[in-house]
């Protein structure tokens, strides 16, 4: 039940979540990925948190990995509780157990919280449950003990769960996770604040993901559904959704190019007070940056729209504006086809050899390399052959 | 039915440890071992590597030049150096990786030789091998113990992780002096030591906690980050060789994009001044002559013996229209270390555009000739020799901020004749700037984005003493191909640092995001 409700939940009503925690990552299968995320607290939970949001590229996949995700919490929970309170009624065992898989559900739906603490979360857990097994108060509390410095370094914070499994000792286990928590901050470049709240456990800051409209727009640019961004955004709120839904009804027919230029290219003093604007000649193109999302739309629109240039720079701030310092595989294949465009074939196959070790676009770095080495088989792939003529004959304008 | 036995890596039960380790050990053997070159067939070309460290000259006690072919689909390179004074040294593998002490050993050996180097390459079971080429050992010492650099990736709107290293440039071990993620969500820009000494600093950090830090007498001063007497920031530095006082502009940045151009982007200034900051006094000395209404002063420069401030200046613009019209001249005024005063009079030594040295003096030594044939160009980040001998400057087609301009090109003055000349020895078809001088002036070192056109890697190259450069070489790293080819940053002003740096990243953090500030006076000369 709770993994069908958690599965229909993030299919249907907020697919786009899980889609951005992919296009926030470049998840990469070489030893320096793995012992860059080793080499602070809580890494091997970053590592494999980003490991299973690599898989979000489809938001199918995201809803079946929370599903299961919950449901882990779920039955762990449940078997923490029988060891814990082994008298209570396993009715409310049962009622008890949801409230951990719901607190994740309810951090899951926060864009700046990464799968991170609730990988950490699991894992802490799970290694509570073997701890619990143990039947001896004494070898429980050596276990604990060990278990804290070397859970803390793997999970982050998290391990302060590790403490209730000995409650007459929490004082000295608590004393322990603090002293690894000071000890840490003299290893690694993060304040100790930071370290103390997880060092990838929240991203809230100055830099932001987007509003909810410009992740789902932004996911809907993916996949190009015009026809769905016309139906969802009525009254778009963010200049970039605007941008998006000028250029849906262009895709979808309803205005020609000449009213698509003349509706996202706008006078200078509409827009002159607005930060990061685009600035095409003397007109402006109404979008600015702010978000991951908006910087993403930005990208997408900007190709489609035959600037690259643009596009570069949106692909590059969209990676910047990645709160924890993520590189991004979905920016990445973004920035490769600007290079193919515009020519750049070095720098494309730079990109090229990066992407070949990620799992979801080692297909497409296949397709792609024999085209650096013959360009001309760019004939194959209309769109890009189409933008390269468009990019050659435009004249070069100034954007602000 | 019977299951047939499956063996399985993924799954290996404790029952037969002794297999297992065994199989592993195999699997170590087999990674280990490489093939030697065997029915090798010659070609009479050189060998196709990357970085091509065909023909370099390198300094004794700089790290292995390891290699790789160029070609990913090679699968072994066989590679044997031989020194021309003695000794040999060998590698097998995906890539020539010299063992580090046989390295330098073998470059001691050959201080002031030659050393050979055979390559083979085996693609698809086939071995060839190819034309030996040279590598030269200078005579002439580094006297740096190594680097120091910002990595930065490519953006414009916003900055991510970055940092300030130090890279020890015996091998390959580099370290953060100071990253981002100490002090969150700030830009920390411009480490910039006197004369390579590594007790004496400054650098910016920008953001919320913006300051101007100064490391000196051991101690570490943090100004405020926007002045409000100079209408900004602090932005780039140069020491004065006595310690005392640190010569800095002050920029108001701005930047456009291009919409269809191998340009992407014009960085500039809406204004920009120079002026020199006392450490002692903690005083800004401010002077008309450098801060003038309707011209950008920019990237100020010490001589060596103190007695001259180089600066670019150029007749501010309007931008978008004549973004391609602003042409910074080399300029030089008298500066007395006693009084912290600047001179009365300007020389220009390199003009920009013709007509914009009106009303100003003349040439260094009255030596006019030096601007023939240099109008409607630009000069920035001028970098005097550390001997007096040579001005290196970076010469771009407009504007000053170079990396972004791929006719960005190393020039050298020579202070002695006047006479001023492109270093094509060095230069590509790619940005060349950010150079820096070691101690010594024999070597030096700039940035260039000829590697992939965007990304700027750090070159080294020597100055022979007749004033021509040898060939540069790239900064080595243990697997250079697999290193840049992933690394998704750009290096920033690089400068050599005589020894190492040594600085507590933990307290610089705290002491930034405490907000406590060194208040700071201004005096205004007229």
């Amino acid at each position: 039940m709770l993994a069908i409700s958690v599965f229909c939940f993030w299919l249907f009503l907020y697919p786009f979540i899980p889609v951005v925690r992919e296009m926030s990552i470049l998840f990469l299968w070489n030893t320096d990925y793995l012992m860059e995320r080793l080499a602070i607290p809580g890494g091997l939970a970053q590592y494999l948190g980003e490991g299973v949001a690599q898989f979000f590229v489809n938001p199918f996949n995201g809803a079946i990995i929370y599903a299961v995700l919950f449901v882990v919490a779920q039955l762990l929970s449940m078997k923490l509780l029988r060891q814990f309170f082994p008298t209570i009624k396993k009715q409310y065992q049962f009622v008890l157990s949801l409230i951990p898989p719901i607190v994740l559900w309810g951090l899951a739906m926060l864009p700046h919280v990464p799968l991170t603490p609730t990988v950490a979360v699991l894992l802490v857990m799970g290694a509570g449950c073997w701890m619990m097994g143990s039947t001896s108060k004494k070898t429980r509390l050596v276990a604990v003990c060990v278990s804290i410095p070397v859970m803390y370094w793997l999970t982050g914070p998290a391990a302060i769960l590790l403490t209730l499994c000995c409650i007459r000792w929490i004082p000295l286990t608590a004393t322990l996770l603090a002293a690894c928590l000071i000890g840490s901050s003299y290893l690694v470049p993060y304040p100790l604040e930071q370290i103390a709240r997880g060092i990838d456990y929240d991203w809230s800051g100055v830099k932001e993901m987007g509003t909810y409209e410009e992740m789902e727009c932004d996911m809907l640019i993916r996949q190009k559904d015009w026809k769905g961004i016309l139906q969802r955004f009525p009254s778009p709120v963010s200049p970039a959704v605007r941008s998006a839904v000028i250029l849906a009804s262009y895709q979808s027919g309803i205005i020609n190019y000449q009213q698509l230029m003349s509706q996202i290219v706008v006078p200078v003093d509409r827009y002159e007070n607005k930060p990061s604007v685009f600035c095409v000649g003397d007109m402006h193109f109404i979008v600015y940056f702010g978000s991951v999302s908006s910087a993403f739309i930005v990208s997408d629109l900007s190709t489609l729209l035959g600037w690259p240039n643009i596009a570069q720079r949106a692909a590059f701030d969209a990676m910047e504006y990645i709160p924890n310092h993520n590189k991004s595989a979905r920016a990445m294949k973004q920035l490769t086809e600007v290079c193919i465009i515009t020519g750049q074939y070095t720098l494309a196959r730079k990109y090229l050899s990066i992407l070949e070790n990620t799992t979801f676009y080692r297909e497409w770095v296949q397709k792609m390399r024999p085209l650096l080495d013959n360009p001309k088989l760019i004939e194959k792939y209309p769109f890009m052959k189409e933008s390269q003529e468009k990019y050659a004959n435009t004249e070069d304008v100034f954007f602000i | 039915m019977r299951t047939p036995k499956t063996f399985s890596l993924s799954k290996p039960t404790m029952k037969h440890p002794f297999t297992y380790s065994l199989l592993y050990l195999f699997i170590l053997l087999l990674l280990a071992c490489h093939s030697k070159p065997t029915d090798v067939t010659q070609k009479d070309e050189l060998p196709d590597i990357y970085p091509d460290y065909v023909g370099v000259t390198i300094p004794v006690g700089i790290a292995p030049l390891n290699f790789s072919m160029t070609d990913d689909e090679v699968e072994t390179i066989d590679v044997e150096v031989k020194g021309s004074k003695g000794g040999s040294i060998h590698a097998n593998g995906s890539f020539a990786d010299f063992d580090i002490d046989e390295w330098h050993q073998l470059l001691e050996e050959n201080k002031g030789g030659t050393l050979t180097l055979t390559v083979c390459a085996e693609k698809d079971g086939r071995w060839t091998g190819y034309r030996d080429f040279q590598i030269m050992v200078s005579s002439e010492e580094l006297d740096a113990w190594g680097i120091t650099y910002r990595r930065i990736p490519p953006s414009y709107e916003i900055y991510s992780k970055m940092g300030i290293y130090q890279r020890d440039l015996s091998n390959f071990h580099e370290r953060a002096l100071l990253e981002n993620t100490q002090t969150p969500n700030q830009c920390i820009n411009c480490h910039t030591a006197n004369r390579t000494n590594p007790d004496q600093y400054v650098l910016h950090v920008r953001g919320q906690h913006s300051t101007t830090m100064i490391h000196r007498d051991g101690q570490d001063e943090l100004l405020k980050g926007k002045n409000d007497s100079l209408g900004g920031s602090m932005v780039y530095p140069y020491w004065h060789p006595g310690g005392r006082y640190c010569a800095f502009s002050t920029n108001k940045t701005s930047q456009m994009f291009h919409t269809a151009n191998v340009k992407r982007i014009e960085v500039y200034d809406n204004e920009s001044d120079v002026f020199i900051y006392d450490t002692q006094t903690h005083t800004v000395l401010k002077d008309t002559l450098t801060m003038k209404l309707l011209w950008a002063e920019n990237t100020p420069a010490f001589s060596p013996d103190g007695k001259w401030l180089y600066y670019t200046t150029a007749l501010r613009q309007l931008y978008p229209p004549g973004y391609d019209k602003e042409c910074y001249s080399l300029c030089r005024v008298s500066f007395d270390e006693h009084t912290g005063r600047l001179g009365t009079q300007v020389d220009t030594l390199i003009n920009g555009q013709s007509s914009m040295v009106n009303g100003q003096s003349s040439m260094v030594n009255g030596q006019s000739s030096m601007v023939n044939g240099q109008s409607s160009k630009s000069v920035t980040w001028p970098r005097p020799s550390y001997d007096g001998r040579y001005l290196m400057y970076t010469q771009v087609d407009y504007g000053y901020f170079s990396i972004w301009h791929p006719e960005a090109d190393l020039w050298l003055l020579d202070l002695n004749t006047g006479e001023t000349r492109a270093l094509d020895e060095v230069n590509s078809d790619c940005a060349e700037s950010l150079h820096s001088w070691s101690s010594n002036s024999r070597w030096f070192l700039f940035n260039s984005r000829r590697d992939d056109g965007l990304y700027s890697r750090i070159y080294l190259s020597m100055m022979g003493k007749d004033g021509r450069a040898t060939k540069p070489f790239m900064l080595p790293q243990r697997n250079p191909k697999e290193f840049y080819r992933q690394l998704l940053y750009s290096y920033n002003t690089p400068d050599f640092t005589s020894r190492p740096v040594n600085c507590n990243a933990r307290q610089i953090g705290r002491n930034i995001e405490s907000d406590l500030r060194t208040d700071t006076k201004v005096e205004v000369y007229e």
